[in-house]
C-alpha cells in the first residue's frame, strides 16, 4: 500500500518541466516523536552516487534535523562510523541491510545495539527503494532515470522503524539520449523527505 | 658590501624563502602512500580472469603515473590474501563498504598488514545501463551497453576513501536479428581492452606527484 502512495506521490520530469515531488510519511502508533533527545544519522552507500553526493545528502539530513528540531543531540555520519567500527558492529550492519535487501527480517537486537554504542534515541538512514536507468531507443521508448528515496527512523528501544518517508523522482528525455545521472534527482527526492520531517523532542 | 656577503644575503633569503615549500613537500609526501596494492574487480557478471586482466592494467597506469611508488599487483595482492587467509577479511571490508558506506578502518589496516601497503586501489562495476535494439537494415540489429567503473583509493592510515571516480565505457554489437539474444554476461569480458578502461585509467590518482588526491 505504502509503494502506491509512493508511486502517487513520484514526480515526473520531462525534457525541461519538472514536478515538485511529493513524500509520503509514514509513522508507527507507537512512534513518541516528543520523548527523541538524540539521533544519530547513519552513512549509506549507492552505487550510482559518489561519496560526495552521498556525505551531502546525510549533511542535509543532519541540517535540516537541526532545523526542525534544534534541541536534539545529534551524532554525525562521521563520528557514527567511528562509534560503529570501535565496537565491531560494522560488519552486522552490512548483513542487516543485505538481509532486509533480499527481503528478509533481519534481527532488530543489532540495531538496538547500534543505538547503545551510538547514544541515541534514533537511528536515521537514508536508503534507495529504487533506482532506474535506461537509455533511450527506437523500440524502448525514450532515456528514463528514475530513483525512490527514502528517509526511515530505527528507534533504539525496538530496533523497529517507527518513522518513514520516501519520495521518487522520474526524469524522461524524449530524445534517444543516455539516461540522466541520478544524482540531482536523488536530491530532488529528498528534499522532499525532508519536508515531510516531524518535530522530534519536547516543544 | 662585496659581492660575496651580497650572494651569500641572497643564498639566505632563498633559503628561507624554500624552507616553508620544502617542509610542506616533506609533509605531503610522508603522509602520501609508498606501496599500493591494486585489487580485483568482484562482480557476478564479470569472470574473475576479466576482473585480474582490468586490474593488472589499472596496476601498469599507477605505476606509469607513480614513478616512485611501490604496486603489488592484483594477482599478488590475491595471492597473498589468500596464503595469509586474509581474503575473507579483505571481502568483509569491501562488502560492509558498499553496502552501508562505512570502511571499517580496523579491519582494513589488518588487511593492509597483510598485503604490506599503505593504501589499496579498487574498482568495481556499478552499473549496467542498456541502450537499443535499433534496426538498422534488413536484419539487423544495434545494440549498445554502458558500463559505468568505479574506484576508490583506501587509505590503511585513515581507513578513509582518499581518491574516488566514475568512468564510463560504451559497448556496441551489430548482429543478425535472427541470431541469439545479446547476453550481458558476454559484455563485461571485453572491458579490459575497451575504451572503457583507457578512460578510467586516465583518471587514476597521481599520489606521488603535484595533483595527489
Amino acid at each position: 500500500m505504502r509503494w502506491a502512495f509512493v508511486l502517487l506521490g513520484m514526480a515526473l520530469v520531462t525534457g525541461a518541466c519538472s514536478t515538485r515531488p511529493v513524500a509520503t510519511p509514514t509513522a508507527h502508533p507507537a512512534f513518541t516523536p516528543g520523548s527523541v533527545q538524540s539521533v544519530a544519522v547513519l552513512p549509506f552507500f549507492e552505487w550510482q552516487l559518489s561519496l560526495d553526493d552521498t556525505h551531502d545528502m546525510t549533511d542535509r539530513v543532519l541540517t535540516a534535523l537541526r532545523h526542525t528540531s534544534p534541541d536534539l543531540t545529534l551524532v554525525a555520519p562521521d563520528e557514527a562510523s567511528a562509534l560503529l567500527i570501535a565496537e565491531g558492529l560494522t560488519y552486522a550492519w552490512a548483513l542487516y541491510l543485505d538481509d532486509e535487501r533480499a527481503g528478509d527480517t533481519p534481527e532488530s537486537t543489532l540495531v538496538m545495539r547500534m543505538a547503545d554504542a551510538l547514544g541515541a534515541d534514533l537511528l536515521a538512514h537514508v536508503r534507495f527503494l529504487e533506482v532506474m536507468q535506461h537509455d533511450g531507443s527506437t523500440t524502448l521508448g525514450p532515456a528514463v532515470s528514475s530513483v525512490i528515496v527514502e528517509l526511515r527512523f530505527f528507534d533504539g528501544t525496538t530496533g523497529e522503524v517507527r518513522w518513514q518517508s520516501a519520495a521518487g523522482v522520474e526524469e524522461v528525455r524524449v530524445d534517444e539520449q543516455p539516461a540522466s545521472p541520478i544524482d540531482g534527482l536523488a536530491r530532488s527526492a529528498l528534499v522532499a523527505v525532508l519536508d515531510s520531517l516531524p518535530h522530534l523532542g519536547a516543544r | 658590501m662585496t659581492w660575496r656577503s651580497l650572494l651569500a644575503l641572497v643564498a639566505i633569503w632563498i633559503g628561507f624563502t624554500l624552507l616553508p615549500v620544502a617542509l610542506a613537500t616533506q609533509e605531503r609526501t610522508a603522509a602520501a602512500p609508498t606501496r599500493v596494492a591494486v585489487t580485483p574487480i568482484v562482480h557476478d557478471e564479470l569472470p574473475l580472469d576479466s576482473g585480474q586482466a582490468f586490474a593488472e592494467r589499472m596496476a601498469r597506469h599507477v605505476r606509469a603515473r607513480n614513478p616512485g611508488l611501490a604496486v603489488v599487483g592484483p594477482r599478488t595482492a590475491t595471492s597473498i590474501l589468500e596464503t595469509q587467509s586474509m581474503a575473507a577479511e579483505w571481502g568483509q571490508v569491501l562488502f560492509t563498504f558498499l553496502t552501508t558506506g562505512i570502511v571499517d578502518g580496523v579491519a582494513l589496516k589488518a588487511v593492509c598488514n597483510a598485503l604490506d601497503v599503505d593504501a589499496i586501489l579498487h574498482a568495481e562495476i556499478a552499473a549496467l545501463i542498456e541502450r537499443g535494439p535499433w534496426t538498422l537494415w534488413r536484419r539487423h540489429v544495434l545494440q549498445e551497453l554502458r558500463v559505468i567503473i568505479r574506484g576508490w583509493l583506501f587509505d590503511c592510515t585513515s581507513g578513509l576513501p582518499t581518491w574516488e571516480r566514475a568512468g564510463t565505457g560504451r559497448f556496441e554489437r551489430i548482429q543478425d536479428s535472427h541470431s541469439p539474444a545479446f547476453s550481458l554476461s558476454a559484455i563485461p569480458a571485453l572491458l579490459p581492452t575497451s575504451l572503457a578502461v583507457s578512460e578510467f585509467n586516465a583518471a587514476l590518482p597521481r599520489i606521488r606527484g603535484s595533483d595527489s588526491p
